[in-house]
């Protein structure tokens, strides 16, 4: 059994570490498509006058010592992997100052922040919200709240930014516009990340909570003489909340890895922003840098909420690892309320 | 079945998780950028904060050319020279004096008397020295200390300089640039040039701190940082803020009013509204939407918080390069200015206007017999671009090719321009908007006979004749406008070719745009030649104002619109004045006065 | 709901077919009188944009637009899928290590950085922002097929018809593409407003559709002008908001007819 289980966790590992290398060559690839290189895009970004081609020449060599001079790009990528390796990602072309891991080390706290803050705060609504829908199955307080619940998340974020913002710093002037200075540059932000998110969990919470209720030990919990409202603490919420894990999970590396509108609109430092930054400017480093540390993030957060599924539900726990193979699907098909499976999942990456 | 308690415990627990994440966050999340933005202490002379919109960047070394350049020049660090508050005229800065000889060509600068840096150094004539060599070496990229291009002015005419610069010469000593004393630099030019004053105010020609340049630390990070301005930087958080902090070491500190310049950076080409500024967080920004522009003009409150700089941009069109010959043809180029609807584009913005020249009508001496034609539009003009239309064989636009307009980003004006020219000159026209580093490659690329057209592009600068001359769509620009396929295909060959070293190259392309240029746009660059000839300012503007003329009637660079700088300041922020150098104003000359509302 | 939905739909689709005679005026009709004109001038039911050119007429193409992008990413994709994933359950072996492997170096990969890329690589066009699209949504979509497959796969009705010699190409097509064709239906018709909202993404960025009307244009452009002439977000911001719910209410009808579990549940 734990032979098994860590023999799942290693073919889990080395899939990823391939998948890592395979995104990175893609990234790689799509960079040297791109037309325009880095140094024609500063000219134009700066207004100047100058001749085609003459400051392109000028800044060819800078970046000689550490990917050569007219070498392959294949071996400029392997450069680059070879430092990825050590953590030592070299400097950005744009910051030249600045070491690309310096650079993620700076930004991923901040737009870690946001999608822990958003996610903690769909949950603290969602899970209520859910669990009374449930409870009040096919009442005005079920389809209204899902009604509600259905608009707020058929509106991508940056819409639902603008309406903020101009609600609460150009309506009322209660909250600031933009800016990264304290806790109340916060506030705007984070609601508009949570609101789809908060959608989609509690919908979740409440087939869940149906699912349960319908299972038979439950029936027989009460029947045994058990008081409802015990049997539904004790049991119902418990295994109703287990996997809300697999969707959560997702949704935050979804949230860390894809808030660049709202960083951009409320002017947030984040790493959403220097990747954007990265590729309009074909900044090669950094690209590929944030690109791989983005990957690491989802693919390591789906790692762990299987593991984390597998230790927290006993009936998954007591099947074999097989089971564990093909995750999820199998499971539960309820495609829209999985940002996994479901084809929305343009929805919460993207923004 | 109770719903209330069963949910006490996770909402219990997410509520204590959010409390502690919010609180770590405020600890370490937002840097040390949280100056205090509070207004000042109510004295209205000195003292107090304001808090400014700038698009961001990513370094702030002067050499190159960035957004960043332009937010030194207004506080960090100051030149020989700065402009007056109106822009048309220098005030003296680092240098108290200077004599000019008499054939025009050598400016002598005395420094200032114990004139130190932030760090309490003196600032010497040798420092000067040393930032122009930095700023002129060709070898800059490979010391990885900048990454635009070098923002070195050419047409300021330094001896020896642009040779230098493209490793033509190689010893430094015989650029015009010397140190002849600690308080003494010298310069020597190659002829008299009278925008050479002006000239000095750009930002290339800023002093940089060699010790903390050549330092091993990042000196532009603020605890790094040694400038000689107002200003020292506090706090840089990038992508999102800056902060400037008075520098007591600065020479005139006593007459700085301001105690903190907050800067917040705005991502280019990001959605930028005015609610950051009605809602008290930014105290200057510049606007350029025009339906906000429409608002604040008719609302008499905002009205009163507008500054505005008329006619200090122009947007202008540029025939791609295409073995199609269709642009290549002036009867082609004529109809197309000709039957532009200028006024229904300039209609788009209260501020804009027709432009019937690409030279901004605020250079002093500027006419409008400069312009290609009498009447650039309307019925008469349209007509004749009609006829001219027919007689180059496409009458009514019948056969005509389809045209591609390239541009960076989409504007309203965009629109107006196809929907112009097909009312009026029946042609078809799509609009090809790029992402930023296809527009810079396809702008200078050879195209097929399918992509035959003109790019989209703006420009604003100082009304001096010799910038908006020389610098503005320069001699070079015009004649590789003027080449035809054949000639710019020589062009680009010659410019990656690798087996000519500099000095060849420089000469080979100039054989090139020589010989292969229209008439016209030769006959403009030897005229910008022969402003070098003379020390006469009469005769040297004629010669400019007849070179600005040759320029329109090369119509090669088709003028769209001009367009007005436009300013918002809160009532509390005094002694703001807009000049046309794109920095705008130094922070040095802000007060703000609390009373004031 | 969803029987609501569809009718909005049905509508909507329509006003896109017949978007010419829909709209009262050409997208780039300009009248240069009227700038900006609010809701309810005269003859500009939802007012000018600041070309003076019809907000309705351009919403009506605009829309046009986006389910062409929608619709046609997800023909492709869905296609995709289906073979793959059709594939990958029926044989299993190789076919099904791939798309795992395929599925991961997707799921690693974030829809927009993708987005943002291809964009950037071959241009703001309708083709670039739908194979975008397409491209991002076929894993998913497939994976979904192939666990479809895997349990039908088991099921008697297969069984039977494999021990009666049915060839594997027959059993697939007959017996097992039909069953999974409803949970498809329902990524579908959620995957439509997620294309729509993905095309709306990249014109905020700078890279939507620059050649024909979009919605994602309208809105980046509204947005700018949120303040000072609101009739330039609000329209199409509702626009905008109904066909997204109309289409998730749909998925979520579907689902809801397909999941016979819950069905028989409630």
């Amino acid at each position: 059994m734990i032979v098994g289980y860590l023999e799942y966790v290693a073919r889990r590992l080395v899939r990823m570490v391939l998948s890592l290398v395979v995104v990175s060559a893609l990234a790689f690839t799509l960079l040297q498509l791109a037309p325009g290189s880095f140094a024609d895009i500063q000219r134009a970004n700066s207004g100047s006058t100058g001749m085609a081609g003459a400051g392109a020449q000028e800044v060819a060599g800078e970046f000689a010592t550490r990917y050569g001079d007219e070498v392959p790009a294949w071996q400029q990528y392997l450069v680059f992997m070879k430092g990825a390796l050590t953590w030592d990602l070299g400097p950005s072309y744009k910051y030249p100052a600045q070491s690309v891991e310096s650079i993620i080390a700076q930004g991923f706290p901040v737009s870690a922040a946001l999608a822990l803050l958003a996610t903690t705060l769909a949950l603290a609504i969602a899970i209520p919200i859910g669990v009374f829908a449930a409870l009040k199955q096919r009442t005005l307080w079920d389809s209204g709240s899902m009604f509600v619940l259905t608009l707020g998340h058929a509106l991508p974020n940056y819409l639902t930014a603008v309406f903020l913002v101009l609600v609460f710093a150009g309506a009322w002037h209660v909250l600031p516009a933009a800016g990264w200075n304290g806790p109340e540059n916060l506030v705007l932000p984070v609601v508009a990340l949570a609101i789809g998110p908060l959608a989609v969990l509690a919908r979740y919470v409440r087939s869940s909570m149906l699912d349960t209720l319908g299972e038979e030990y439950v029936t027989a919990a009460i029947a045994k003489g058990g008081r409802p409202g015990v049997v539904i603490r004790k049991h119902v919420l418990r295994n109703s909340l287990i996997p809300l894990v697999t969707v959560t999970g997702p949704m935050l590396a979804a949230l860390m890895t894809g808030t660049v509108f709202i960083e951009t609109m409320f002017r947030i430092p984040g790493l959403g922003l220097s990747f954007t930054q990265a590729a309009s400017s074909r900044d090669m480093p950094l690209l590929m840098g944030t690109t791989l540390f983005f990957a690491i993030i989802l693919m390591a957060t789906n790692l762990v909420v299987d593991l984390l599924y597998g230790l927290l539900d006993p009936r998954v726990r007591a099947e074999s690892g097989r089971k564990l193979r093909g995750p999820r699907i199998s499971r539960r098909d309820i495609p829209g309320a999985d940002p996994d499976q479901g084809g929305r999942s343009g929805v919460p990456s993207l923004g | 079945m109770r719903a209330g308690p069963l949910t006490r415990r996770p909402i219990g627990t997410v509520a204590a998780a959010a409390v502690v994440a919010l609180s770590l966050a405020g600890c370490s999340l937002f840097g040390d950028s949280d100056g205090d933005t509070g207004g000042g202490d109510g004295d209205a002379a000195t003292g107090g904060s304001i808090t400014v919109a700038a698009t961001n960047f990513a370094h702030i070394d002067p050499q190159s050319i960035t957004f960043g350049m332009w937010l030194v020049q207004m506080g960090l660090l100051e030149g020989l020279v700065l402009q007056t508050p109106d822009g048309t005229d220098v005030r003296p800065g680092v240098a108290d004096e200077w004599e000019v000889s008499e054939d025009g060509t050598t400016y002598t600068f005395h420094l200032r008397d114990g004139i130190v840096w932030s760090n309490g150094e003196p600032l010497t004539a040798d420092d000067f020295e040393w930032t122009y060599e930095r700023l002129l070496d060709p070898e800059r990229g490979a010391s990885g200390v900048t990454t635009g291009a070098s923002s070195y002015q050419v047409p300021l005419g330094i001896l020896n300089a642009e040779d230098y610069n493209t490793g033509v010469i190689t010893d430094f000593d015989q650029v015009g640039v010397e140190a002849v004393d600690e308080q003494t630099l010298e310069f020597t030019l190659d002829a008299p040039n009278p925008g050479f004053l002006m000239g000095l105010t750009y930002p290339s020609m800023l002093p940089l701190n060699p010790e903390a340049v050549e330092g091993e630390a990042d000196w532009q990070q603020p605890e790094n940082w040694v400038g000689n301005g107002p200003y020292n930087l506090a706090a840089w958080t990038a992508n999102s803020s800056m902060r400037f902090e008075r520098n007591p070491e600065y020479w005139d500190a006593e007459n700085v009013a301001l105690d903190e310049i907050n800067v917040q950076l705005v991502e280019q080409g990001a959605i930028t509204t005015t609610v950051p500024y009605e809602n008290g967080e930014v105290d200057i920004q510049a606007i350029g939407e025009p339906a906000e522009i429409s608002r604040f003009l008719a609302d008499p409150v905002l009205s009163e918080q507008m500054h505005v700089l008329e006619n200090a941009g122009t947007a202008y069109m540029i025939p791609l390069h295409s073995t199609n010959p269709v642009m290549e043809d002036p009867r082609v180029r004529t109809a197309l200015s000709l039957g532009l609807g200028r006024q229904e584009i300039a209609g788009i913005s209260e501020m804009t206007e027709p432009a019937s020249t690409l030279l901004s009508p605020i250079v002093p001496g500027w006419t409008e017999e400069i312009a290609a034609h009498e009447q650039m539009w309307g019925e008469a003009a349209v007509a004749e671009a009609q006829e001219l239309l027919a007689d180059a064989g496409y009458p009514g636009g019948e056969g005509f090719p389809p045209l591609t307009l390239l541009a960076g980003s989409d504007f309203p004006q965009l629109d107006a321009i196809i929907d112009t020219w097909g009312t009026n000159l029946g042609i078809e026209v799509t609009k090809d908007v790029v992402e930023v580093g296809v527009y810079v490659e396809r702008r200078y690329a050879m195209h097929d006979e399918n992509y035959v057209g003109l790019w989209y592009g703006s420009f604003s600068g100082i009304s001096t004749w010799p910038y908006q001359v020389e610098q503005l769509w320069s001699p070079d620009m015009l004649r590789q406008a003027g080449l035809d396929a054949a000639g710019y295909q020589q062009f680009v060959d010659a410019q990656v070719d690798e087996t000519l070293s500099p000095g060849d190259r420089t000469a080979a392309l100039e054989e090139i745009l020589a010989t292969s240029t229209t008439d016209e746009a030769q006959e403009f660059a030897e005229l910008v030649a022969a402003t070098r000839e003379t020390v006469d300012e009469a005769e040297q503007q004629e010669i400019f104002i007849e070179a600005a003329s040759v320029r329109e009637d090369a119509e090669l660079i088709i003028p769209v619109t001009w367009s007005h700088v436009v300013f918002v300041a809160q009532p509390r922020v005094q002694g703001l004045e807009i000049r046309a150098q794109a920095d705008r104003y130094y922070f040095k000359d802000l007060w703000v006065d609390d009373s004031a509302q | 709901m969803a029987f609501i939905s569809l009718w909005v739909v049905a509508l909507l689709v329509l006003v896109a077919i017949f978007a010419p005679l829909v709209a009262p005026y050409g997208t780039q009709e300009t009248d240069y009188g009227h700038q900006l004109a609010p809701i309810g001038s005269p003859g500009h039911l939802l007012g000018t944009d600041t070309l003076g050119r019809d907000i309705l007429s351009r919403l009506v193409f605009g829309f046009r637009t986006a389910l062409l992008v929608a619709f046609a990413a997800e023909v492709i994709s869905v296609l995709v899928a289906l073979v793959v994933g059709l594939l990958a359950g029926y044989r299993g072996g190789r076919a099904d290590g791939i798309l795992m492997a395929a599925t991961d170096i997707m799921y690693a990969f974030p829809t927009y950085l993708f987005a943002v890329l291809l964009v950037t690589v071959f241009g703001r066009s309708f083709w670039s922002v739908m194979a975008a699209i397409a491209v991002a949504g076929w894993v998913t979509q497939a994976r979904l097929i192939r666990a479809q497959v895997m349990t039908l796969k088991r099921r008697d009705y297969v069984e039977a018809a494999r021990s009666m010699d049915a060839q594997g190409p027959t059993i697939a097509m007959r017996y097992i593409l039909p069953n999974a064709l409803g949970p498809l239906l329902v990524t579908t018709s959620f995957a439509v407003p997620a294309a729509i909202t993905t095309e709306a993404g990249l014109s905020l960025l700078g890279l939507g559709i620059s050649d024909m009307p979009s919605w994602g244009a309208m809105i980046n452009e509204g947005v700018r002008y949120a303040s000072s002439a609101p009739h330039m977000i609000i329209s199409p911001a509702i626009a905008f908001a109904v066909t997204l719910l109309a289409f998730t209410w749909i998925g979520d009808g579907i689902r809801d007819a397909f999941d016979i579990t819950s069905e028989a549940r409630r």
